[in-house]
């Protein structure tokens, strides 16, 4: 008898973050783990998926019922939960979903954020770990490599993970539609919040040469500028700075504008009418929207990135049926290789 | 031979139809694309030697005869930009340009030479460096009006901005624009010196108060004052732009319009 590829955990779909961080298993007691579960609930091949959104385990089996009601069992003493609880937050799948499952995860169909690309990552960490330590063979090897495959394909193949999803990133692609590459830019930070950290991680991390931080409280500038190793700039000399920076953020909590027409259109000629990027993530708003008529100035709020994060999630959702219609074919040709392989010496004992 | 002409057409359609899918796609330019393109290129640049070879003179000697040359100039730049910069969406609105000017010379009938006037080096290296100069005025037209579009949606807040990514970025057309002026700058001075020498040598004047030279030598002026006030930055982005769109106007006005208006002219 065929053994059957199992798939069953609890994942972001099926139980909140409270319950999920109950089966969380750290990478230092992977093995240890895949030892007890293998030993307990008689499995065949092993790997076990642990991320912040998922606890899966993937294996094989030749006597589906009682597998299932054996890792119940052991997911309700590792989670500490009784049958009737974990029942309402467990998921299994046999084959050909539990296949399919597998193949959507890889390609970040099954995540939060479709089309992630970290949960390849995780996925490819999680198996060579399973196989390192042999807890994989024939059918599991043969599945977790077509699925890593599949996944590299469907991003290589569609565009499921094109597309900034957080105003933050978005900001940031946005500098990079304008100026191009990021290598050399200055950037100013105005009023030290944490979505602009955040923009100001990205933006650093794509090569900006130069980070000012302006915020009325001057140590938390410094505090920032030395996170960063940027410099502090005064509140006030804020325009003064201006006039050699590419980008500017601003988020401060005042109630009104702070930089308003005039004080860009002073600036423009004296940095040679060179662009400047104003990223405004305040609200109440820091930056009259007026600022965006100056030629060679370019403004975005809140909104206006929202406007974007909304066109790539609707991109990639259109994206889903191509990268659905590749799992489908991909799917199809491991059942059928798996329902023409001969039985492994191995399982045929079992 | 004309015939070689039109087949290479035919391949720089099919290589134009694989760059229409590749930017609907969002992908690169398939191997079907490229090879094609660079049949289409091999003809064109045959079509050259194969003239020269039977009429013994270069083939640029008239309007009509100059605008395969003029297209090989543009798709020669097109490649090179295409390998330098890797910007697909100028080759997208550069290799249609081409195109026109193959199909116009198709059409139109050709004019025979004068051969006293154009059997010689001179020539050649008039028209090659005059047409290299026209077509970076080409590049530079092709950028402005991509970084007029761009700036536009950009400005507008256009929610799609970012999905396609095959325009390069704003400051990338603006400053590729600049650069391909500049090239086709210095490519016309040393075309009109040339060819104002050529003059010299054949009638004894350097300077025949031609429309064309009249107009070449505005054009010319045209294009110092533009890449001056680039680089004194009284002026950049929009301004610049339009600036660029009008000095290409004018160099085709001072290319094509002329030998149209005054068919009798020394040039034509």
């Amino acid at each position: 008898m065929n053994p059957n590829i199992m798939v069953f955990g609890v994942n972001h779909k099926t139980a909140p973050v409270e319950i999920r961080e109950k089966f969380s298993i750290q990478e230092d007691k992977l093995i240890y783990f895949l030892e007890k579960i293998k030993s307990e609930v008689s499995l065949g091949e092993c790997v076990v998926l642990s991320t912040c959104n998922r606890a899966e385990i993937y294996c094989t089996t030749l006597d589906l019922n009682d597998t299932i009601k054996k890792t119940k069992q052991f997911f309700s003493e590792v989670g500490k939960l009784d049958i009737a609880e974990l029942e309402k937050i467990f998921f299994y799948h046999s084959i050909p979903y539990s296949v399919e499952h597998l193949f959507k995860v890889t390609s970040g169909l099954d995540s939060m954020v479709i089309g992630e690309n970290e949960v390849l990552g995780q996925v490819k960490k999680a198996y060579s770990i399973a196989q390192a330590n042999k807890f994989t063979s024939k059918y599991l090897n043969v599945l977790f490599q077509n699925a890593i495959g599949a996944g590299k394909y469907v991003r290589a193949n569609t565009g499921i993970n094109k597309g900034a999803l957080s105003l933050s990133s978005v900001a940031v692609d946005m500098a990079e539609r304008i100026f191009g590459e990021l290598i050399g830019k200055k950037v100013m930070v105005i009023g030290a919040g944490e979505m602009s950290e955040l923009a100001l991680k990205y933006l650093q991390e794509r090569g900006v040469e130069k980070v000012y931080i302006a915020n009325r409280t001057i140590s938390r500038a410094d505090e920032l500028a030395q996170k960063f190793n940027g410099e502090s700039v005064g509140f006030e000399d804020k325009f003064v700075k201006i006039r050699e920076i590419d980008i500017v953020i601003s988020s401060t909590s005042a109630q009104n504008y702070i930089i308003h027409k005039s004080d860009i259109k002073t600036i423009m000629p004296l940095r040679k009418y060179r662009p400047i990027f104003f990223i405004d993530l305040a609200v109440p708003r820091d930056i009259d929207e007026e600022v965006n008529k100056i030629e060679n100035v370019y403004l975005y709020n809140i909104d206006d990135l929202q406007k974007i994060v909304n066109e790539n999630i609707a991109d990639r959702e259109q994206e889903l049926e191509k990268a659905n219609s590749i799992i489908k074919e991909r799917v199809g040709k491991f059942i059928q290789w798996f329902n023409k392989s001969p039985i492994p010496p191995l399982l045929k004992g079992d | 031979m004309e015939n070689i002409i039109l087949i290479s057409l035919l391949f720089y359609l099919a290589s134009f139809a694989s760059y229409i899918k590749s930017i609907i796609n969002k992908r690169e330019l398939n191997f079907y694309g490229q090879f094609t393109l660079w049949i289409a290129f091999i003809l064109h640049t045959s079509y050259f030697v194969l003239k020269y070879s039977k009429e013994g003179c270069f083939s640029v000697n008239s309007i009509v005869n100059a605008l395969p040359f003029y297209a090989w100039m543009l798709v020669f730049l097109t490649g090179v930009i295409t390998l330098k910069y890797k910007v697909k969406t100028l080759n997208f609105i550069l290799l249609p340009i081409a195109m026109i000017l193959l199909v116009v010379k198709i059409f139109l009938k050709e004019v025979q030479p004068q051969e006293i006037y154009f059997s010689n080096l001179w020539l050649l290296v008039h028209t090659t460096l005059t047409f290299l100069g026209y077509a970076g005025f080409t590049a530079g037209f092709v950028c402005a009006i991509l970084y007029l579009w761009q700036e536009r949606k950009i400005k507008k807040h256009a929610s799609d901005i970012l999905s396609s990514k095959t325009v390069p970025a704003l400051q990338i057309v603006d400053n590729l624009g600049y650069q391909s002026i500049k090239i086709g700058f210095l490519f016309l001075t040393g075309g009109m010196i040339v060819g104002a020498f050529w003059l010299g040598n054949l009638e004894g004047v350097y300077w025949s108060g031609s429309f064309k030279e009249i107009f070449s030598v505005i054009t010319w002026f045209t294009y110092a004052i533009l890449l001056h006030l680039h680089i004194f930055g009284f002026f950049r982005g929009k301004k610049i732009a339009w600036i660029i769109i009008a000095s290409f106007v004018f160099m085709i006005f001072s290319f094509i319009g002329i030998n149209l208006l005054f068919p009798t002219n020394f040039h034509n």
